[in-house]
């Protein structure tokens, strides 16, 4: 493998190096002369950025993606990206600003074969995998990642080089996200790759259906209906469709619902505190949180009094605000004459006046509630949008004396973006609304995340919940064992204590882990070492190579016929093979009177060993150097 | 395609080919899109979509590993997409999303009208 990455190291000098660390990503230029990453307009380095061209800044922000994603992921197989700009539709209403996926997908032939000799290179038999993570089961390159045909590479990606008449839209090529009004290439980039390395369903959108031979692809086995408490690979194609619009779809793999809590926040959560004259006003409210709002705070939120706007609808072309110092303001929606204006507008004079906040009261009955849109990066308070009804009755109530309200988190209702399992929720809108399929986290994710349909302002470059939901699907397998000693018989009334070992024996950290028990002929008395409840017991994370160690006591059940045998599974929350788990059996002769009933057929002999460590499935995997 | 693939050794040979080609990629991988003018309106951002998003042309055939292993592969060479699409507002800023079907696209970008304001 060395040679092959001195190859690597090499080559990539030539193209760029993409990463040499944990897995190489490797962005193939597919553009002609001049054009694309080869386009020879001088440019000043921006933001990180020291190409000096156009083309050159542009492959330094692909290379930059990948390096990040090379970084987070782990394969001897490089991953081969062809990448190229052309002049994409823009105008002055839309752009495409680019597009990514993967060309190839990889699933085990006929399971009569899978299940010989050699064994499958796929965690789920039958199941349809991204060609990079096929590669990286099978530790060959499947693809050859040369020549002009996407399908030779395990990513095709084309970018807009935005030169269309009227075209409103620029990129921003540096690396350090200042990117203002401009695109910040880098997170779209990160984010396409994203979906070419297995963030993506392959289910039809339409259709419900897979994509051959009825086989689901991997993301089928953690996609769950809330609603029917099903996995999308155990339902119908209709249920499917069904499922992909009914606002309760949720991803139920270990390892993201694992995360979920270090990950997202609660959500945010208006309410009146306190209103002397009018307590019926003293209540949560329904609203929707504008694309542009400043930030709630994690801890604490903001609260203050409310306050009407002078103006009544906060246009600029109404003049200033009277002062709104510490108050959260209440504006309607809408203006004064049929062109109105826009909510980014109203933010920025309420925030002008002082005011820690915005309520927008919406102008109309249907809908109720929308998400205000704009970009603002200059608007710092929280924008919300309020019914018609709640803001005549807010509005009412200021008149009426002093009203507190509160735009807090809310630790009642779980983390924003997941279920009160704390599965992390993806894209299911009940109704057309902007954005795309379920390949998407849900929306009201907060902190935003890289994978939410809707490219927030203030995306970080950063990966969060989709590692967790990669390391589900598959990418970071573990491997456990377990082995145990402890008496080989027990009298009837006589505990036995046994010692067991759990190994992690890499090539990657095994979270959570835990080792379930199943007793036949026994009964569980007690453990305690590191693992310090009765089973399931919690052991934690096991670094590589580290090793936990607990005693468990037993004695013989009272329906023991003579026979008791043990089976203590460790696993994780990490995806792991089918045949990953490290199984223990043994058997216990439990003397009855002071003698055997002779059921057992093999006599144990005395103090040796009775627990062996089974042998462990082979893994293609390699340590990390 | 039916035959056998090379081990990861094989891998830097492959991609040392491919540097030694990549003067020879010309353009983007299925033609560069004509120049569009004075186009405006979603439409043509929306068609865009759908020629990129489209999955009709999947093939399937099947791949046998160095060591003997049989597996299936399901190739898109245009790509099992996912587009990036801009909207912008009446201010000129915009607000950008992912979309993966057309009526996905053409979903996002009317909203644009009656939530900006």
């Amino acid at each position: 493998m060395k040679t092959v990455r001195r190859i690597l190291a090499a080559a990539l000098l030539l193209v760029g190096p993409a990463s040499l660390a944990s897995a190489t990503l490797v962005v193939v230029n597919g553009d002609g002369p001049n054009t694309g990453f080869n386009e020879n307009t001088p440019a000043a380095p921006v933001g990180g950025n020291s190409g000096t061209t156009v083309g050159e800044q542009r492959l330094i922000v692909f290379q930059k993606a990948a390096a990040i994603w090379g970084e987070a992921l782990d394969s001897e197989v490089p991953i081969t990206i062809l990448a190229s700009w052309a002049n994409l539709e823009c105008n002055n209403t839309g752009a495409v600003l680019g597009s990514a996926g993967p060309t190839n997908f990889f699933s085990s032939d006929d399971p009569s074969l899978d299940g010989g000799v050699p064994p499958s290179i796929f965690p789920r038999l039958q199941t349809w995998y991204v060609s990079a993570e096929t590669q990286r089961f099978a530790g060959v390159q499947l693809l050859p990642g040369t020549g002009s045909d996407p399908a030779n590479y395990d990513i095709q990606a084309r970018f807009n080089t935005f030169e269309g008449s009227g075209c409103q839209a620029t990129w921003y090529y540096g690396l350090d996200g200042n990117h203002e009004n401009a695109q910040d290439l880098l997170v779209v980039v990160l984010h396409e790759f994203g979906h070419g390395l297995g963030f993506l369903s392959l289910t039809s959108n339409s259709a419900g259906t897979f994509p051959a031979m009825n086989e689901p692809d991997i993301w089928s086995y953690f996609l769950y209906d809330e609603g029917s408490a099903t996995h999308w690979k155990d339902m119908t194609a209709s249920a499917r469709v069904a499922s992909a619009v009914s606002g309760a779809l949720a991803w139920d793999g270990p390892s993201v619902t694992q995360a979920v809590p270090e990950t997202l926040a609660f959500p945010p959560l208006l309410q009146v505190i306190s209103a002397p004259n009018t307590p019926a006003v003293v209540k949560a409210y329904d609203f929707r949180l504008a694309e542009f709002s400043g930030p709630i705070p994690v801890d604490g939120g903001v609260s203050g009094p409310l306050g009407v706007g002078s103006t009544g609808w906060g246009c600029s072309s109404q003049g200033p605000l009277d002062p709104l110092d510490g108050r959260i303001a209440i504006l309607d929606r809408g203006g004064p004459n049929d062109a109105g204006c826009t909510f980014v507008e109203k933010a920025r004079n309420a925030q002008d006046a002082g005011a820690i906040g915005l309520l927008v009261a919406n102008h109309l009955e249907d809908p109720p509630l929308l998400t205000p849109s704009g970009t603002a990066a200059d608007v710092t308070i929280p924008v919300l949008l309020i019914t018609k009804a709640d803001g005549t009755s807010l509005k009412d109530a200021v008149a009426a004396g002093p009203v507190e309200a509160a735009i807090v988190r809310d630790s009642s209702q779980g983390y924003a973006g997941a279920d009160p399992a704390h599965r992390a929720l993806l894209y299911s809108p009940t109704t057309l609304e902007p954005g795309s399929s379920v390949s998407h986290w849900d929306r009201t994710a907060f902190p935003n995340l890289l994978m939410e349909p809707v490219i927030n302002a203030d995306q970080a470059h950063t990966l969060d919940l989709t590692l967790p939901l990669f390391r589900d699907i598959g990418w970071f397998p573990v491997d456990l064992s377990i082995s145990g000693t402890g008496p080989s018989s027990l009298s009837n009334g006589q505990q036995g204590t046994f010692t067991f070992t759990v190994t992690n024996p890499g090539p990657y950290v095994a979270p959570a882990v835990k080792v379930t028990s199943v007793l036949t002929g026994l009964t569980f008395v007690s453990n305690s070492g590191d693992c310090t409840t009765s089973f399931p017991c919690a052991l934690g994370d096991l670094a590589v190579g580290q090793t936990k160690a607990f005693t468990t006591t037993l004695k013989p059940g009272t329906s023991s016929d003579g026979h008791g045998s043990a089976s203590l599974t460790a696993d994780s929350v990490s995806a792991t093979r089918a045949a990953n788990v490290a199984n223990l059996t043994v058997t216990v002769q439990a003397s009855s009177g002071g003698g055997g009933d002779g059921g057992c057929t093999t006599a144990l002999g005395p103090p040796a060993p009775w627990l062996a460590l089974l042998g462990l499935v082979a893994l293609a995997r390699r340590r990390r150097s | 395609m039916n035959g056998g693939v090379g081990r990861a050794g094989g891998a830097g040979a492959w991609v040392l080919l491919a540097l030694g080609a990549l003067s020879a990629c010309n353009g983007a991988p299925e033609g560069k899109a004509p120049a569009h003018g004075a186009r405006t309106g979603s439409a043509p951002v929306v068609e865009s979509v759908r020629v990129a998003t489209d999955r009709s042309a999947i093939t399937q055939d099947a791949v046998t590993l160095p060591n003997g292993q049989r597996i299936r592969r399901l190739t898109l060479q245009n790509g099992f997409n996912h587009v990036m699409v801009a909207r912008f507002g009446p201010d000129g800023k915009s607000v950008v999303s992912c979309v993966d079907s057309a009526p996905a696209a053409e979903a996002f970008l009317a909203g644009g009208a009656g939530a900006g304001q």
